[in-house]
């Protein structure tokens, strides 16, 4: 027996998935509560072709579904979840060996306004000049900074979130969010003075 | 594709491949698996550990000034390859394994490999002091010959007689030398040299030595293995065998006082028999009469070696102004 929609939009991720052991017709809800967000999240850190995303997406909610027994409720489902698209995007594009890439087609206010705050940019610029600018230069970074600075700024992580999805210790995602930080701000210098 | 197609998608996905999810004990399973894995992995890496740091500390850094004169040359000679690199593959394997453990993201690389080199040191060095490390070293060297000859050569570095260096047990003391066995058993009389600076008084039946020597040319044609020793060292850590010599025969001497008749002969009647050192060795003699006068001889044709009857008649001499018939023991 499936509990009505409105129902289940007021359970947790984790008492979801407790629901989906027992039925499995409620995995249906917990992915259209991810879907949106992580197909963006995968289009980001992928190229932007989104049959390729999808596919991935659907590989990732089977592999989520068959290691549901292995999601340790103490841990948040998202990070969780995502931490198993980021390494299913990465082991596909190391088996196709293409090269990871950062692809947004807009930079939504909201993050955009986050970046602009955290970055300290000062410059009197045109929002949409910059929009463009830190587009364009966050895909001239290295992709570990890439990645952190997506699921910082664009997925909105906090860092233990990300040193989990990352598999990398909490310092070290400090570290790495300070250097892609630093690395983009000079690159936004350098284009600056190129014109 | 729309973004519902996705899900619904990967729903009739599960629901026609019959996919359920992997059971818990599984995973448990699998977790409990890798981390008694790494426990296993650590232990022997402790215990790689262990045996390297044994083999180079039993490497006979006392003598290396004989056995290579170059220190470099003789740390390239000495060091426990073998183990060393297992040590390196265990080392690199319980980093990579631990790295599967479920929550091991958290930790640093630096903190996990300064954890793991100061668990294996610790755990290394207990192994290596309660003797496991030596246990295991010495099991191998004595039942592999591969070992010997390719790992931890030591037992193959004494056993050098051409090139004086031997190892063994003493079997007897005496005023100006030593009877020794090496480690196949061979008998050794070792002289001390004017330059050993070792303990005589220390040397004691049954101890376990090992020492470099030199060859002396007066002592060439003699039947005995004679060596000079130049540097003696108690062995302590080769399980060296004993071998029984309770009747040591024509034994290498000094003077009379090194020799000793033995039993056989020393209960015979129809000779007062004696024990003496004729040209460095113990010979049985028997002392008959001097023909031209009850003194001394001065040349054996004095004396009435024909009057010795026995067929153990071996020489006829005049030692000491005494007439003397050697007799051969091996006849008695």
């Amino acid at each position: 027996m499936i509990l009505d929609e409105g129902k289940i939009e007021k359970i947790s991720d984790e008492e979801l998935v407790s629901k989906v052991l027992e039925n499995e017709d409620y995995f249906l809800y917990l992915m259209r509560r991810y879907e949106t967000k992580l197909l963006a999240y995968i289009l980001r850190i992928s190229s932007n072709n989104s049959e390729e995303a999808e596919d991935i997406l659907q590989d990732v909610f089977i592999k989520v579904y068959k290691n549901l027994n292995n999601f340790d409720t103490n841990l948040k489902f998202s990070s969780w979840i995502y931490r198993i698209t980021h390494n299913e995007v990465i082991s596909k594009y190391r088996k196709n060996k293409k090269i990871l890439q950062f692809s947004d087609q807009e930079l939504k206010d909201e993050i955009f306004n986050r970046i602009v705050d955290d970055f300290d940019v000062k410059e009197k610029v045109d929002n949409d000049i910059l929009r463009n600018k830190l587009l364009k230069n966050i895909d001239l970074l290295d992709e570990k900074y890439r990645n952190v600075l997506v699921l910082k700024y664009f997925e909105d992580k906090e860092y233990a979130e990300i040193s989990y999805i990352l598999e990398k210790p909490v310092g070290s995602v400090a570290t790495l969010l300070y250097r892609a930080k630093k690395e983009l701000a000079n690159l936004l210098h350098q284009d600056d003075f190129k014109k | 594709m729309t973004k519902i197609d996705i899900s619904k998608k990967a729903l009739e996905k599960i629901k026609s491949s019959r996919i359920k999810p992997r059971a818990k004990w599984k995973f448990l399973l699998t977790e409990n698996l890798f981390i008694l894995l790494e426990i296993v992995l650590v232990l022997f890496t402790a215990l790689f550990f262990a045996v390297t740091i044994n083999q180079l500390i039993y490497s006979d850094w006392d003598f290396y000034g004989y056995i290579n004169g170059n220190l470099f040359y003789y740390i390239l000679q000495v060091f426990p390859y073998f183990w060393f690199f297992f040590l390196l593959l265990f080392f690199v394997l319980t980093y990579l394994n631990f790295k599967n453990l479920r929550r091991s993201y958290r930790y640093s690389t630096y903190i996990v490999l300064g954890t793991f080199v100061f668990v294996v040191f610790s755990a290394g060095y207990i192994l290596y002091t309660i003797g496991y490390a030596k246990k295991i070293d010495l099991t191998l060297i004595d039942k592999s010959e591969m070992y010997c000859n390719h790992v931890n050569k030591r037992l193959n570095t004494w056993n050098q007689a051409d090139k004086g260096m031997i190892a063994g047990r003493v079997i007897e003391n005496k005023d100006n030398f030593f009877i020794m066995h090496d480690l196949e058993g061979n008998v050794w009389n070792i002289v001390y040299g004017d330059s050993l600076l070792f303990d005589r008084e220390v040397i004691n039946e049954g101890m376990p030595i090992r020492l470099v020597g030199g060859f002396e040319e007066k002592f060439k044609n003699l039947e005995h293995n004679i060596l000079i020793a130049k540097e003696l060292m108690q062995e302590d850590y080769l399980n060296i065998k004993y071998f029984d010599f309770d009747n040591l025969i024509n034994s290498f001497c000094f003077s009379d006082d090194d020799c000793s008749l033995s039993f056989d002969f020393a209960i015979q009647s129809r000779c007062p028999f004696d024990s003496v050192c004729i040209n460095h060795t113990c010979e049985t003699v028997c002392p008959i009469m001097n023909l031209n006068s009850s003194e001394g001889c001065s040349d054996v044709t004095e004396c009435d070696c024909a009057s010795y009857l026995a067929t153990d008649k071996k020489d006829c001499i005049c030692e000491n102004e005494r007439c003397l018939v050697v007799v051969d023991e091996v006849k008695n």
